[in-house]
């Protein structure tokens, strides 16, 4: 095995969870966020084969996946997006029937969420990534990103409002 | 800052994203504003019971590194390639060092065959004359062409 393929072997083994992770945050789907994930593991290699590796390869796979996802959610926006909001909440223990009324609702606030607003959320939210670490993977100013996610939060918080009554 | 501000920062305070500075500057006001304590509480219920699905999401699919390997150049595959195209290059280049110009064979030949008939025939050995010119007086064309260009 040549230096850049054991190179790609041991990025693809210490960040594959973390860029699958972001990836399905974002989609919102299983397999399209492993197809995300192979994708931006793709645009790592073809980095490789043009230059010299990134100085932060967590940090450059954690933008790439990004934008892998959100040009795989723009392809696919016509599609339904069944599969994943009826899994039941991992948060919410009890009445299936609930749990799944409560996904469809977070998944509908989610789309009257701006693009922006929509990634931060989700980045924060569902792949536990700090404030600091998706300015930096968007090329954002903090505050830019705080503001983005407290308003998605304060749209979610409204758009739930209706179920918890 | 008004209530919006307030409000938004209640929402970093909740993801544990607010600093020092905005944790103490909510707090003082949480403390004279009864609506933004409401709002702190629904919240804490709204958001509080949101899907968060990253413990069962980041489990990697079946064949999928298989499937990721597939999609990059395999090493193998070029080391035989380049091994091949060497190999073809050093054949060429032996080939082309080793290889016997057809004129070369002809004055061997010649001169075989002249003293196999000397042999044969039992002719004496040559001797060259005594009034032959020397060696060094025998001119090339170069030599002659040189010669008439001083004249």
């Amino acid at each position: 095995m040549d230096a850049s393929h054991a190179l790609f072997e041991r990025l693809v083994a210490e960040h594959e969870r973390d860029v699958l992770r972001v990836a399905r945050a974002i989609v919102r789907d299983a397999h399209l966020g492993a197809d995300v994930a192979q994708e931006a593991f793709l645009r790592l290699w073809r980095a490789l084969q043009a230059s010299a590796p990134p100085a932060r390869p967590g940090a450059w796979l954690r933008t790439a996946t990004i934008s892998a996802a959100l040009d795989a959610e723009r392809r696919e926006q016509a599609r339904p997006r069944s599969e994943l909001s009826a899994e039941p909440a991992s948060a919410s223990a009890g009445d299936p029937a609930a749990e799944a009324e409560l996904a469809r609702r977070y998944e509908r606030a989610l789309a009257t969420l701006s693009e922006g607003q929509r990634t931060v959320f989700l980045l924060k939210h569902e792949s536990g990534l700090s404030l600091a670490e998706v300015a930096e993977a968007l090329h954002l100013a903090l505050p830019t990103v705080k503001t983005q996610f407290a308003r998605a939060c304060s749209k979610l918080q409204q758009g739930l409002r209706p179920f918890r009554s | 800052m008004d209530h919006e501000n307030f409000r938004e920062l209640l929402c970093l305070r909740l993801y544990g994203e607010a600093d020092e500075t905005e944790r103490r500057t909510l707090d003082e006001h949480l403390s004279g504003c009864a609506d933004c304590r409401v709002y702190a509480l629904e919240l804490e219920q709204g958001l509080g019971v949101l899907p968060r699905r990253r413990d069962a999401r980041d489990d990697l699919p079946a064949g999928w590194r298989e499937r990721l390997r597939a999609s990059v150049p395999a090493p193998r595959r070029r080391v035989r390639i380049s091994a091949f195209v060497a190999g073809l290059a050093a054949g060429i280049a032996l080939a082309w060092i080793l290889r016997v110009p057809p004129r070369a064979l002809a004055p061997a030949a010649t001169s075989i065959e002249a003293s196999r008939v000397v042999e044969v025939a039992g002719l004496p050995p040559f001797v060259p004359r005594a009034d032959a010119p020397p060696a060094a007086t025998v001119r090339g064309p170069l030599t002659r062409l040189a010669e008439l260009r001083r004249r």
